[in-house]
């Protein structure tokens, strides 16, 4: 059986479609066969973030009425030959779904594939609650503000209340910026983890790639050159069971730097 | 003795459900909601004529019924008391091979067997969807993640950036056409068509899609006259 993995945040904007794609991505590139879902009922996105947005005929309210058979609605990737998309419908609502149909979607598709990686709605109600139905394993994403952080709390607390097996929530701190970090204008990365008192999964910079990408259809872990890209592949190796070093965002770009990395001395 | 509810489509009066002659009338209704049910969204929207077959159906039972179909999104247009179901199928059946045929026809020769078409005067945004027996015309544009479904030809009075599907029921006769053809996806009858996946530059002139030889088709509206 493969895990199914819910990637939530509460807070809207704060990355977790972009997470989802790029974590997906990261995991089929590694040799996995993965499955990208999208819980998102009425307001989808992962489809056109990942560029498969005029291949969707049938979605997940098709298969879980009955209009269309789970191998019907399976997008396959367009670059990748291990990855898929189940996309959301975009004309109906949470409500047309409930935990119970999603759990055993979710429990089919973890019987073909090994992650089924499931992007979660913005909120906590209905769509929430739908999307963690049948998920083991949950990663948090947030932001390194004050009202995100709060989210990811409260998000947790649901987590922790669910009463089926599972293990504890991990967090990805997303879109820091090491330079406001560095001045202090943003949370510390420590003091996030003391308050929520869960395990960190990775720290993902801010990185003008991840808009371009998004516009392309074509997720940043193709891009070596992307910094985030780069981060969001070290998750998806320690998502594997790998030691991976969290990414030292605050190595400067100089030149003596550069040359460092060059011989091999810095870990970059 | 028809055992079961039949619906069919027809292409002048939307659908014909036709009950069956025995069982009870709670029976009757259940299975109703069933075969609505099967249906799933494919009947929504559609306006109903219901043929009673033998029974003589009370006010309160026409009542019953027409809640039902309310309940799926569906109109009751009238209650026939019984008439003669077996012609009226055979007329329904007709009416089909008609639309059936001219779909093999060249798309010049092409004339949709004349329902109502529906107008709609504004943007479809995303996640709105119409879905119509007949044809659509749409004064406004079809946004991404839009969906415009007909039974017959789709024409868009601006920019289709959404989904459309044209002879929805099997037509492959139907037509798509729109003042910016940009479609994410064109489905005409069981054939589906996608956008390349590279952005092509818009062409800046009206275009009409259909199927040839199996495959969705763009062209000029002009390209049919001077074939």
């Amino acid at each position: 059986m493969g895990q199914v993995i819910v990637v939530t945040s509460g807070k809207g904007g704060v990355g977790k479609t972009t997470t989802t794609a790029n974590l997906g991505t990261a995991l089929a590139q590694l040799g996995n066969k993965v499955v990208l879902v999208d819980a998102d009922i009425g307001l989808r996105n992962l489809d056109v973030v990942m560029g498969l947005e005029n291949r969707i005929v049938y979605d997940l309210v098709d298969v879980i009425e009955g209009h269309a058979r789970l191998k019907q609605a399976l997008i396959k990737d367009k670059r990748i030959d291990n990855l898929w998309l189940l996309a959301a419908a975009q004309t109906r609502e949470k409500k047309d779904v409930n935990p119970k149909q999603m759990q055993e979607l979710t429990e089919q598709l973890a019987r073909e594939f090994e992650y089924v990686v499931l992007d979660c709605p913005a909120g906590i109600e209905d769509g929430f609650k739908n999307a963690i139905a049948g998920a083991q394993k949950a990663i948090i994403v947030c932001n390194p503000e004050v009202s995100s952080v709060r989210d990811a709390d409260r998000v947790i607390g649901l987590w922790d209340a669910k009463g089926e097996e599972k293990s504890p929530a991990m967090l990805i701190v997303n879109r820091v910026r090491p330079k406001m970090v560095q001045r202090g204008d943003m949370l510390e990365i420590d003091d996030m983890l003391e308050m929520l008192a869960v395990d960190l999964l990775g720290i993902v910079p801010e990185d003008e790639h991840i808009i371009v990408s998004t516009n392309r259809g074509e997720p940043a872990v193709y891009h070596r050159e992307s910094k985030a890209g780069q981060a969001y592949q070290n998750i998806a190796r320690r998502l594997m069971g790998e030691q991976v070093p969290i990414m030292d965002l605050n190595a400067d770009t100089s030149i003596w730097a550069k040359l460092k990395r060059i011989v091999g001395l810095s870990r970059g | 003795m028809r055992q079961d509810i039949v619906i069919r489509g027809t292409t002048r009066t939307g659908l014909v459900i036709l009950l069956p002659e025995e069982g009870g009338f709670d029976q009757v209704c259940q299975r109703l909601r069933e075969k609505l049910a099967q249906g799933g969204r494919f009947f929504q929207g559609s306006e109903v004529t219901v043929q009673a077959g033998g029974r003589s159906l009370s006010e309160p039972e026409k009542e019953t019924i027409e809640q039902i179909l309310i309940e799926s999104n569906m109109r009751l247009r009238s209650v026939g008391a019984g008439g003669d179901p077996v012609a009226e199928g055979q007329a329904a059946l007709r009416a089909a091979e008609q639309t059936r045929r001219a779909g093999t026809l060249p798309a010049a020769a092409l004339l949709i067997e004349s329902e109502t078409a529906q107008v709609v005067t504004r943007t479809l945004r995303s996640g709105q969807s119409v879905r119509h027996q007949g044809d659509v015309i749409v004064l406004g544009d079809v946004n991404p993640g839009a969906e415009v479904v007909a039974t017959g030809h789709i024409v868009v009075m601006g920019a289709l950036r959404g989904v459309a599907h044209a002879g929805a029921a099997g037509n492959a006769a139907a037509i798509v056409a729109a003042t910016k053809l940009r479609p994410t996806q064109l489905r005409i009858a069981n054939v589906i068509g996608r956008a390349p996946d590279e952005e092509e530059p818009l062409k800046p002139v009206p275009e009409v899609a259909r199927v040839r030889d199996g495959m969705i088709v763009v062209e000029t509206p002009t390209a049919e006259t001077k074939r």
